[in-house]
């Protein structure tokens, strides 16, 4: 038995006070009638700050990753750049969330716990150095989120919702693992980079078992980040859960997904580079061709930014691609761009909903400029940040992972990458023609903001813009979250 | 995947099979009891008598004629929610006995470890039981 | 005797001679001369107990004090019409009694009705020891729950399906409890294999009743609800679910059904018996005044047998005690016991014995 040393569960002291955070809130929601949401959120709001706080100040990282518990999990730059990510997308999630819990009858500290808890296995899976432990940490947000998706539990689309993305993830679960046990079969190990580093010897052993096995491994990360053609279950599970989980879904568990992507295949799977490269150029071809041509033909909002969301993915696959050290901090980059963008998105989305599911056709939007206007310009600036246009940070972001795949010669991938992002201009200028060209009708529903949605709006406005603007430190930041490369 | 087979499980077959060869007196004894339970039956099938009419192939009501099946109906929701609390609880009893057995060699570091477990695990029971799951009525 | 052993071994090689003729010839002597008749007599022995306890006589009429009786009702049983009721769902309703029955009489083969084998060739009294027998006993109690809602449901008949679901979520129900109070013995033991766990009550000195007092309690309770007994015999009810889960058979299937319930009720009470009544040990193991309690005068063990069965005779005359004593629980109650408080109890214990072995 490995030796353990108790003093490593200090080192753990975020993620552990944020697990008993969503534990205690979870205790509180059940008690008679429960939390009162505005309780709940400034609860759940102080753990997720605690937890930052203690991320920036008791894990240390060094030059050197560092292994604790058994090598279960590993303190690295990578580890702590996206755990301060999937943070703060948590944390604008929840102010999305707070009129949007207050109108629903459900109670408010069961929505929060599982925020909690799914940020906590958020947080492992971006630390976890063995494939059971990054497993199980996946696990963890997946099932809350399959709650999280159907946490409207008396509206039919919350229900198709939570069914098909737990049938669905269910099944890619299963077949990562099944991935996982394979190339554990082959090679004995499950340690990341032991794993690499037994490679070599299994593909000549076991020809079947490795190809096998990091084939229904890629599979199932594919699945979980919603690259085509494994992203059937997105629009309809964006569409279906509630628009603040929808927004979580597609900016916190979207940037964990792909953390475990990245850090699996090249630190796991560096001997098979050539292969993967490939594969992955293929996959992300195909989700930016069909996701932006998907997103051309819907009128409901959220669909088209589901859509949008798949497209998106293609383009964060090419830092994937190019497998270099500009690729993968762009990658981080425009994960974290990507997450305000995506959040302030979908935060609009929650300014124009009624009744849980009424305002959400593009239509909506018409006249927004004219009766709102701080709102449509909002809704202009991520607009214009989601087509990749200065001064947005996704502008940023998308040259970087351009310039990484040009760059590691794979420019081809890059022209389509380009192409589409002209494609997606249409669609997401359909919004803003609506905003600004259009008169609003006498059913058009009013913008009902609330101070927490207003703050959350403007930290991504000022977030998407300093991004743009200002990317500098944050390049650098993203920088410090490099994986050493094969 | 015969190839895999073949690298893989043929070399360590008699290994496992030395060690499982105390479990071989439990599949005789499986196939004494389907053997016992194939005697009876067939000696029941040779001796028991005819059987009457078709009346008394009805299900049973009382003595009336029933109107619909057992199959007719749903049942209740609840024998589900319990069937899904079996699950959790009794996935945690399997955890627990690799632990007790290993309770020597894993020292205080197993018992806190176990602890934290079952602080989670108690934290999911008092939270069902609060929302009245564990309640019938 | 030993001739011919010795010739078998001759003949089949040591492995097979080993780990299937001899089982073979165990598992003969333990059905057939034990597990069988002992569920005849047991039936017998009910009515005659609950018969005296209420101030009757009970079967009188077969044979001298009705000792011939069990004889009686199998032949009975064996030549009664097998009914099938019309919409039943065939398989399912011939598989549930045989899957009640099977995996009872398969705990068999892991428990140690004696102690091993003192010298080399010498006869253990048990079929097999496994390093994972209580996990085996487990798992195979688990099946008779598929025997009872496959009769249950298969049955197509009202009664009958709420029978066989009221039975499944007792026994489901209380084996959570039942799992947690197997931990404190097994914390104590330091092994799973039954054999072992006896032994390691002979090392301590004492029977794992003493230390783990609460621990017996929860799984005496539990082992009453999960062979549907009195108090506990819900699923069977006769006064308002006309026998639930096996309203619809009759003949054979039915006694099968009945055998499974008492091959249930003695293999809960050997696995009390070995993990807390210290198995085929003497009471006070470590008092060497009372080892003439030993009965080491019997050929090969064979005290350490018969000290099994008389504890096995308790536990099930306990079990008759029970049923001529206790109300029937309320369905509600009777989830709330094992949810609302065998569960903590059993949680307690585990920790306060987890406790106790770290600070010892």
């Amino acid at each position: 038995m490995p030796a353990f040393d108790l003093r490593e569960f200090l080192l753990l002291a975020p993620e552990i006070l944020l697990a008993i955070g969503g534990l205690a809130l979870l205790l509180a929601g059940s008690v008679g009638r429960g939390v009162p949401g505005r309780v709940a959120a400034s609860l759940s709001l102080f753990f997720l700050v605690a937890t930052a706080l203690l991320v920036l100040t008791v894990e240390e990282v060094g030059p050197e990753p560092r292994l604790i518990l058994g090598s279960s999990f590993v303190l690295d730059g990578f580890a702590r750049f996206f755990k301060l990510v999937i943070l703060a997308g948590t944390a604008l999630t929840v102010l999305i969330s707070v009129r949007f819990v207050d109108d629903g009858a459900y109670r408010a500290g069961e929505y929060h716990a599982l925020l909690l808890l799914a940020t906590t296995g958020m947080m492992f899976m971006v630390g976890g150095f063995n494939l059971v432990s990054i497993w199980i940490a996946l696990e963890l947000m997946a099932l809350s989120s399959y709650i999280l998706a159907g946490y409207f539990k008396r509206e039919t689309r919350s229900n198709e919702a939570a069914l098909k993305y737990f049938v669905l993830g269910a099944l890619s679960s299963a077949i990562l693992l099944y991935g996982a046990s394979l190339l554990y079969g082959a090679t004995g190990e499950l340690r990341l980079d032991l794993l690499a580093a037994a490679l070599p010897e299994a593909m000549v052993t076991g020809r079947l078992l490795v190809p096998t096995g990091w084939l229904m491994l890629s599979v199932g990360l594919l699945f979980k980040v919603a690259a085509v053609p494994f992203h059937v279950w997105t629009p309809d599970v964006y569409v279906g859960a509630p628009t603040p989980v929808t927004a979580y879904l597609a900016a916190a568990s979207k940037t964990a997904s792909f953390a475990i992507l990245v850090r699996i295949f090249v630190q796991g799977l560096p001997t098979l580079l050539p292969d993967w490269q490939i594969v992955i150029a293929a996959v992300a071809s195909v989700t930016m061709i069909w996701g932006n041509l998907a997103a051309l033909t819907q009128t409901n909002v959220k669909r088209m930014l589901a859509y949008s969301s798949i497209a998106h993915a293609g383009y964060v696959l090419l830092g994937l691609l190019a497998a270099s050290v500009i690729g993968l901090w762009s990658v981080a980059f425009y994960l974290l761009a990507y997450t305000f963008i995506t959040l302030g998105a979908f935060a609009m989305v929650v300014v124009l909903e009624r009744r849980e599911y009424a305002g959400e056709e593009v239509s909506d939007y018409a006249g927004l400029a004219r009766r709102a206007p701080w709102l449509a310009a909002a809704m202009l600036v991520f607009l214009l940040a989601l087509t990749g246009i200065p001064p947005t940070g996704g502008f940023v972001g998308k040259v970087y992972l351009f310039a990484a795949a040009v760059e590691a010669g794979w420019t081809w991938v890059a022209v389509i990458g380009v192409l589409t992002s002209a494609i997606s201009l249409y669609y997401y200028f359909s919004i803003a023609v609506q905003m600004y060209l259009k008169e609003s009708t006498r059913d058009t529903p009013e913008p009902l903001g609330s101070p927490a949605l207003t703050a959350a709006i403007a930290t991504c406005v000022v977030a998407t813009l300093v991004l743009g603007l200002f990317p500098g430190p944050f390049i650098e930041f993203a920088q410090a979250a490099g994986l050493p490369l094969p | 995947m015969i190839l895999a087979f073949r690298s893989y499980a043929l070399p360590i077959l008699p290994a496992i099979c030395s060690r499982v060869l105390g479990y071989l007196p439990i599949l005789v004894f499986c196939v004494v009891a389907v053997l016992f339970l194939a005697g009876t039956l067939l000696a029941a099938r040779l001796l028991r008598h005819a059987g009457s009419g078709a009346t008394d192939r009805e299900p049973y009501e009382c003595g009336n004629e029933p109107e619909s099946f057992a199959h007719d109906h749903r049942f209740s929701i609840r024998y589900y929610l319990l069937a899904v609390l079996f699950v959790i609880f009794d996935v945690e009893t399997v955890f627990l006995f690799p632990w007790a057995v290993m309770f020597d060699q894993l020292a205080l570091f197993g018992f806190i470890e176990m602890m934290v477990f079952l602080t989670i695990l108690v934290v999911g029971y008092v939270y069902v039981w609060n929302r009245g799951a564990l309640s019938w009525a | 005797m030993s001739g011919l052993l010795a010739a078998m071994l001759e003949a089949t090689g040591p492995t097979l001679f080993h780990y299937v003729l001899v089982p073979l010839i165990k598992i003969a002597i333990v059905l057939f001369a034990g597990v069988l008749p002992l569920i005849m007599y047991l039936v017998l022995a009910e009515r005659k107990v609950l018969g005296f306890m209420q101030a009757r006589v009970g079967p009188n009429r077969v044979g001298l004090w009705g000792l011939l009786q069990p004889i009686a009702d199998v032949m009975k049983l064996l030549v009664k019409e097998d009914v099938v009721p019309r919409r039943a769902v065939r398989w399912a309703f011939v598989l549930g009694p045989c899957l009640v029955v099977a995996p009872a009489f398969v705990i068999f083969s892991v428990i140690p009705f004696g102690p091993p084998a003192a010298t080399e060739g010498g006869i253990s009294w048990f079929v097999t020891d496994i390093n994972v027998a209580l996990l085996m006993v487990l798992a195979l109690a688990t099946l008779p729950v598929y025997g009872i809602i496959l009769g249950g449901w298969g049955s197509n008949s009202k009664f009958s399906l709420l029978g066989g679901l009221r039975s499944a979520a007792q026994m489901i129900s209380y084996e959570v409890p039942q799992g947690f109070a197997l931990v404190g013995p097994l914390l104590l033991a330091g092994t799973m294999s039954l054999v072992g766990i006896v032994e390691a009550q002979r090392d301590l000195g004492m029977w794992f009743i003493v230390p783990q007092f609460v621990a017996f309690f929860v799984f005496l309770v539990a082992g009453v609800a999960e062979s549907n007994r009195n108090p506990f015999d819900l699923p069977e009810a006769e006064s308002e679910l006309v026998a639930g889960f096996h309203t619809e058979y009759t003949g054979i299937r039915f006694a099968l059904f009945f055998l499974g319930e008492y091959a249930n009720m003695i293999v809960v009470s050997s696995v009390a018996v070995t993990l807390f009544l210290g198995g085929w040990l003497r009471p006070f193991p470590s008092v060497e005044a009372l080892s003439f309690l030993d009965l080491s005068f019997l050929p090969a063990g064979l005290g350490g047998v018969v000290w099994f069965s008389l504890k096995l005779f308790v536990f099930l005359f306990v079990y008759i005690w029970f049923r001529g004593t206790f109300p029937r629980y309320r369905f509600d109650q009777l989830m709330a016991l094992g949810w609302k408080w065998m569960i903590p109890l059993a949680l307690v214990n585990l920790f306060l014995t987890g406790l106790v072995k770290v600070w010892v």
